[in-house]
C-alpha cells in the first residue's frame, strides 16, 4: 500500500499500536477496509509509512496489532485520498486470503 | 452483469446528446443521459462508467435522468463527470460517493491588473515565488494550523471566516460560489479524525491532478461576458486547482462506512457498495450532509488561504500597485440543495455533481449580483500544455442538465498508464521548450498529469456548448505551472 507511493525515508523507525473493531456480524471486507483506513489516517497524520504488521488479536470483526514502519518527509508517488469499497474482493484460498482493494489517489 | 454497455443500447437524441433508456436495465428508474459527441462517445465506451451511469440512475429518488458530462470517466461507485439531483422530499437519498472523497475539490481564478507582456519578463520569478508560497505535494503541510475552536469557526464559516481572520479579502467572497461559505456546516459533523488530518493542511494544493497556474487570456469569445468578468485578450490569471484535503477525504470515508450497514435498514439494495447512500432526512443523511457541507467551507477556506498567499508573492515580486482580483470560485465535486423545475412542478432536491460543475444562467438569484445579469464564470482547468476555458451558464442548461456543465478535459488514461508511457523530463522539456515555466517538485508527477493522459479538452468545452448548457467566454493558455508531485 505504501511502498507503491514511494515514501521519501528518514532513517527513524516507528511502531504504532491499532485496534480496529466493528459491530455486527463477521465481514473480513469490511475489516480489510477498516484496517487499511486505519493505516491511512495514522500514515497522514504521523507521517509515517508501514511496511510491517505485527498482529496481536485477529477475529471476524476485529484486529489489533503495531504497524511497523518508518518515519517519512513525504511520498514521492501521490497520495492515497482514501480506501473504497469499490470493486473489493476476499477471497480464502487454500494459504490463506487474497483481497483485491482499489484506493482513490 | 456486463459491466459495459454496448454502443447500440445508446439511443442519440441531438448531436451532442445521447440516452440510455430506462428500459436498459429493469432496476433503473430514470434514463441516463450523456452530452458527447460522436467523436468522444467511443473513447466513453472503452470504459465502465456509463455502466456506472445506469448504476446511478437506480438510486431511490432520482429526477429525470442520471447525467453526464463529455469529461465522464470511470470511478469509484459514480462515474466522474457526473450529475443527479435526488427529490429530498419523496424519499431521495444522498450519497457520499456521488459527492466524491475530495469534497469540494474546485478551482478559484483571479485575474491580474497587468497584461501578460509587460509580466514575461518575470515570468520565472513569479512561479518561483507562487511554488515558495504555496506548499504542494504529499505530507506538505501549511503555514497556518487551526486547532479546537477556531477550525471550528472555518468549518461553519468558510472563506467568510478567513476573511474575518484577516486572510483576504471581501471581495474574493463576494465572487465566490456560495460566496464561499454553505449553509448547514456543522463542525460537530466533522470526526476527531478529519481534523486531526485538515488542521494543518489550510493553503496548500495537495497532489494528484492539483495544481496552481498561470495563464494568458488567449481568446475571447464573448466580449460582453468576458467583460463583465473582468478578462480581457492578453491579460494574466492564476488558477488554483484544489480542494478539501486530508479533512474531506476522511469525511467521506467515515461517512460512506456509516452508510455502509444500513442499506438494508433502508431497504435499499446497490449494485455497489460504494454507491452506499440514506434518505437525505435521515439521521444518517442529515449528518453526511452537515459534515459535507462543512467539509465544502473547509475546501473554499483552503482555495481562499491559497489565493491570499498567492497575491502576497505577486506583490512581492512586481510591488504593491501589482494586484489579483478574484474572478469567481466553484466546486465541482459538491452536494447541493437546489429547486428545479420538474415536469412542470418545483422539486427541492439534493443536486450530486461529482466531476461536474454548477452552470446557473443568467438571472439566477443564486448567481453574486456582479454576474446576475449574465449568468456566473464556470471554470474549466485543462491541461498544462494544452488550455483552460472560462465559460457562462446559459438559461437552457436550466432545463437540459440541471445547471450543470463540465468540470474539465477527463482523463483517458489511469496516473499509472500515464506515468509508463510518458517521461516526466521529456514533458518538462517540451512544455519549456513552449515557454512555460514549469516549477514541480518531480517529474513523475508531472508525467500524471501529461496531456495525452486527459480528452481533448476543446473537444469537452464545445461539446456542452453544442448542447447549449454553457457557452465559451474565454480560453486562457498557461504561462507556468506549479505543482507537487
Amino acid at each position: 500500500m505504501f511502498a507503491a507511493l514511494e515514501p521519501i525515508k528518514t532513517g527513524v523507525v516507528v511502531e504504532r499500536p491499532f485496534a480496529v473493531e466493528r459491530t455486527g456480524g463477521p465481514d473480513p471486507e469490511i475489516l480489510l477496509i477498516d484496517f487499511l483506513s486505519e493505516a491511512l489516517y495514522h500514515s497522514d497524520v504521523h507521517g509515517e509509512a508501514y511496511d510491517r504488521l505485527k498482529i496481536e488479536t485477529i477475529t471476524g470483526h476485529s484486529i489489533k496489532g503495531v504497524l511497523q514502519g518508518v518515519k517519512i518527509e513525504g511520498f514521492e508517488g501521490g497520495e492515497i485520498k482514501a480506501v473504497t469499497h469499490h470493486d473489493l474482493r476476499v477471497e480464502k484460498k487454500e494459504d490463506g486470503y487474497e483481497a483485491q482493494v482499489l484506493f482513490d489517489l | 452483469m456486463e459491466q459495459k454497455v454496448p454502443k447500440e443500447k445508446l439511443i442519440k437524441l441531438t448531436d451532442n446528446l445521447y440516452e440510455i433508456p430506462q428500459s436498459y436495465r429493469q432496476d433503473m428508474r430514470v434514463p441516463a443521459r450523456v452530452f458527447v459527441d460522436d467523436r468522444m462517445l467511443d473513447n466513453i465506451l472503452d470504459d465502465r462508467s456509463l455502466w456506472q451511469l445506469t448504476n446511478v440512475a437506480t438510486l431511490p429518488g432520482i429526477q429525470k435522468a442520471a447525467f453526464a458530462m463529455p469529461d465522464i470517466h470511470e470511478g469509484y461507485g459514480f462515474p466522474i463527470g457526473g450529475v443527479a439531483a435526488m427529490a429530498i422530499h419523496d424519499g431521495g437519498v444522498i450519497s457520499p460517493g456521488g459527492i466524491g472523497y475530495d469534497i469540494n475539490c474546485g478551482v478559484r481564478l483571479l485575474v491580474a491588473n497587468q497584461q501578460a507582456e509587460e509580466l514575461m519578463v518575470k515570468m520565472k520569478e513569479l512561479g518561483d515565488a507562487l511554488f515558495q508560497a504555496v506548499p504542494s505535494g504529499v505530507g506538505k503541510g501549511g503555514s497556518l494550523v487551526l486547532k479546537g475552536a477556531e477550525l471550528d469557526h472555518v468549518l461553519t464559516g468558510g472563506a467568510q471566516r478567513m476573511v474575518e481572520l484577516g486572510y483576504g479579502i471581501q471581495a474574493d467572497v463576494d465572487c465566490c460560489e456560495e460566496f464561499g461559505c454553505m449553509q448547514g456546516g456543522d463542525s460537530r459533523a466533522i470526526s476527531f479524525r478529519a481534523k486531526e488530518r485538515g488542521k494543518g493542511q489550510l493553503g496548500t494544493l495537495g497532489s494528484g491532478n492539483h495544481f496552481l497556474e498561470i495563464q494568458k487570456v488567449e481568446e475571447v469569445f464573448d466580449e460582453s461576458v468576458a467583460s463583465t468578468f473582468g478578462l480581457t485578450k492578453g491579460a494574466v490569471t492564476v488558477m488554483i486547482h484544489c480542494g478539501s484535503r486530508g479533512l474531506g477525504h476522511q469525511t467521506c470515508t467515515d461517512h460512506v462506512r456509516k452508510m455502509v450497514p444500513k442499506m438494508s435498514e433502508y431497504n435499499i439494495k446497490l449494485p455497489d457498495r460504494e454507491l452506499a447512500c440514506a434518505p437525505f432526512f435521515s439521521p444518517e443523511g442529515q449528518e453526511y450532509f452537515a459534515a459535507m457541507a462543512a467539509s465544502a467551507n473547509f475546501a473554499w477556506a483552503n482555495r481562499h488561504m491559497i489565493g491570499h498567499n498567492v497575491r502576497q508573492a505577486w506583490k512581492s515580486v512586481l510591488g504593491d500597485t501589482a494586484d489579483l482580483r478574484t474572478v469567481y470560485d466553484v466546486a465541482h465535486n459538491v452536494g447541493k440543495r437546489e429547486v428545479h423545475e420538474i415536469g412542470g412542478k418545483k422539486v427541492e432536491v439534493i443536486m450530486h455533481r461529482k466531476g461536474a460543475t454548477r452552470a446557473f444562467g443568467p438571472g439566477s438569484p443564486e448567481v453574486c449580483e456582479l454576474y446576475r445579469s449574465v449568468g456566473h464564470p464556470v471554470l474549466i482547468p485543462g491541461t498544462m500544455g494544452t488550455a483552460s476555458y472560462v465559460l457562462v451558464g446559459t438559461k437552457g442548461g436550466m432545463h437540459e442538465s440541471f445547471g450543470s456543465t463540465c468540470h474539465g478535459a477527463g482523463r483517458v488514461m489511469s496516473r499509472r498508464q500515464a506515468k509508463r508511457t510518458v517521461r516526466g523530463s521529456t514533458l518538462r522539456e517540451e512544455l519549456e521548450r513552449k515557454g512555460i515555466v514549469v516549477c514541480a517538485s518531480s517529474n513523475a508527477g508531472l508525467a500524471e498529469e501529461a496531456p495525452v493522459a486527459y480528452k481533448d479538452v476543446h473537444n469537452v468545452v464545445d461539446i456542452v456548448e453544442g448542447a447549449g448548457i454553457a457557452r465559451k467566454v474565454a480560453k486562457l493558455v498557461p504561462l507556468a505551472v506549479i505543482k507537487g508531485n
